[in-house]
């Protein structure tokens, strides 16, 4: 894998899907 | 005989879990004085009570942390020390999976450790992640019984949590089971590899020269390795061959400790329920669901794999021949010539089997890590009659057979809301549980925590299935790759790790020059699924206890339902089995039970 490009997508997803959590989060107390 | 090695299991489990409970509830209550130094390092950890959004938050942020820690690790494990096998570089999609995948619990490894990790990776990576990521579950249930008990803005406070799990639980109980092991025979070294020459000469193939290839062997400290990995519900295995390894696994000895260790927090946790709620009745009705449920399975996959034949060999004599729709037309197939040999089958299923720790050890350990999505195994579970495989996949569709350490009993958790909720609507009054109402808040955050999981494994499952993705990368055709499709997600969304095997989900270092075609689909598909199925189960029953909480209980009366007897278990089994049916029969239907109801076994 071409590491330039490969590297932000995989980690950058791990973090965007983490930051999902966060967002879940926010929204329970509006539940 | 058969039945004696899981009886002894559970019960020894069931026996020391009450004590563990007692001791559990002790510390979590903070009524432990440790030593001065250790209270020094609790004070400085301690940044007062927090709420239940700040708890959550403190976790998120400690996780997110473990996973940019785990893959950092990984990504500079060339550079590293205690690589003397010289590891590269892990392809970025692998780091991103195996980070995700150790950091919430999971475990399941799309690489190997024993041929993608250096030591340095499996003491600071695996080792540390098995700590860290078992002890938040623990925290997480622990949060939901305060803020049930205590209200919403009493929860704790996450640091000191988590180093109480860590440093009064998972340390001397793991340092003790070492020390069994090591004297089990198990490696403890930070030497990378021993180079042997094999009695039987050219057993590993030849050079150009014509002269014998000598035999690596992958050593390390297993002995440390192993405790956390069973105790901590982990899974992950230092070999790729996990617990069927005989560095892994020496012993029947062994094999019993890590059958029970992995076992014995998710029960012990059940009961420190009760007792930090002081409801220790109730938690024994929890228990005694979450026993029956588990019997269930291990019965279920003993009974149709150590006492069933194979059915690839006995379900139709040799001279049948079959239609099968393959990619480039139909085709017929003779059933294959080991049907007709005369293969004595009275000791059951032995393909894949370590029969080092008898016949029936295989199925009875498949079945117990899946129910407390522990995820290690000692068997291949892709070899297990279609049918005996009902019963791990159960034990992940459920997720609450135990569980994994808190979040099972979380899990178990929802599906009791949602039963007292139905209950309290057949009756006609309004639906309440520890003496508070449950409203629709309440209901909505429940359904969100019950459907988040069969949503992430038969989303994904349909996907791959009807795609490139999965049909490249499953090994079998038919109702079989099928199955191995599901169990990967079924795994990945249950936070268990173990893998039915079967597909092509490697790519492993990035210089692989042959890697699996479709495995960077699969490592960031789970990423997603492993990551949202591990968290929104915990953050909504967080959410759910922190109202709950908050409002005043209603003193007992004449109708309110008690939860402390067996109509309760009955109803709280009767909503698990319904609702997991309901969700997960239709899938099981194309899977396993096609496959064994199917004109051949194993896909052909």
């Amino acid at each position: 894998m071409n590491l330039a490009i490969w590297i932000p997508i995989s980690f950058g997803l791990g973090i965007a899907v983490l930051l999902l959590c966060f967002g879940f989060l926010e929204a329970c107390e509006k539940i | 005989m058969i039945w004696l090695l899981p009886a002894t299991m559970l019960l020894t489990t069931a026996l020391l879990a009450i004590p563990l409970s007692r001791y559990l509830a002790w510390i979590m209550n903070g009524e432990y004085h440790p030593p001065r130094l250790l209270a020094s390092i609790e004070r400085r950890l301690d940044t007062g009570n927090q709420n239940w959004k700040q708890y959550t938050i403190a976790l998120l942020v400690f996780n997110t942390l473990l996973f940019v820690y785990s893959y950092g690790v990984m990504a500079l494990q060339p550079w590293l020390p205690l690589n003397g096998l010289h590891r590269g570089m892990l392809a970025p999609t692998t780091m991103a999976h195996a980070a995700m995948s150790l950091s919430t619990n999971t475990d399941l490894q799309h690489w190997s450790g024993d041929v993608h990790f250096s030591n340095f990776s499996q003491i600071f990576v695996m080792i540390a992640n098995f700590f860290f990521s078992a002890s938040i579950g623990f925290c997480a249930l622990a949060a939901i019984i305060r803020a049930l008990r205590d209200g919403p803005g009493k929860v704790g406070c996450f640091f000191v949590d988590m180093w109480r799990v860590m440093i009064y639980m998972f340390l001397p109980v793991g340092f003790l089971v070492s020390l069994v092991f090591l004297q089990q025979g198990m490696p403890m070294t930070f030497k990378a590899a021993e180079t042997i020459t094999t009695v039987e000469p050219a057993a590993m193939g030849t050079q150009d020269n014509g002269q014998a290839k000598a035999q690596t062997i992958v050593l390390g400290p297993l002995a440390v390795f192993l405790p956390m990995k069973q105790l901590g519900t982990n899974g992950g295995g230092f070999m790729g061959a996990n617990s069927a390894h005989p560095y892994e696994n020496p012993t029947a000895l062994t094999n019993f400790i890590e059958s029970v260790g992995m076992m014995l927090f998710p029960m012990a946790l059940v009961l420190m329920f009760g007792r930090m709620l002081n409801k220790l009745r109730h938690a024994w009705v929890i228990f005694s669901v979450m026993m029956v449920l588990m019997i269930g399975t291990v019965v279920w996959s003993v009974y149709f794999d150590t006492l069933k034949p194979n059915p690839g060999l006995t379900a139709h004599p040799p001279s049948d021949k079959f239609e099968l729709v393959a990619q480039h037309g139909k085709q017929v197939i003779a059933l294959p010539a080991v049907a007709g040999l005369p293969v004595d089958q009275h000791t059951g299923n032995l393909e894949s089997k370590e029969l080092r720790f008898g016949t029936a050890a295989g199925a009875t350990f498949a079945a117990m890590t899946v129910d407390v999505t522990c995820g290690a195994v000692n068997c291949a579970h892709d070899s297990l009659n279609p049918v005996a495989a009902i019963s791990p996949m159960t034990g992940m569709w459920l997720n609450c057979i135990y569980g994994g350490k808190g979040v099972g009993m979380i899990n178990l958790l929802v599906f009791l809301i949602i039963g007292v909720f139905v209950a309290g609507q057949m009756v006609g009054r309004t639906p309440e549980y520890l003496g508070k109402k449950i409203g629709g808040r309440e209901m909505k955050l429940a359904m969100i925590g019950l459907l988040i999981h069969p949503i992430m494994i038969l989303g994904p499952t349909g996907l791959f299935a009807a795609t490139a993705w999965g049909q490249k990368a499953e090994f079998n055709p038919g109702a079989h790759g099928f199955s191995e499709i599901t169990y990967e997600f079924s795994s990945a969304s249950a936070n268990n790790g173990s893998g039915f095997e079967g597909l092509g989900d490697t790519w492993g270092l990035n210089d692989n020059p042959s890697p699996a075609p479709t495995s960077r689909a699969w490592d960031l598909a789970t990423v997603i699924v492993i990551c949202i199925s591990r968290f929104i189960p915990i953050i909504a029953p967080i959410a759910l206890a922190a109202g709950m909480g908050a409002k005043l209980a209603s003193p007992f009366g004449l109708g309110t339902m008690r939860d402390d007897t067996p109509t309760f278990g009955f109803l709280l089994f009767g909503t698990i089995v319904i609702i997991g049916a309901l969700l997960f029969l239709p899938v099981a239907a194309l899977g396993p039970l096609a496959e064994h109801f199917g004109p051949i076994p194993f896909g052909g």
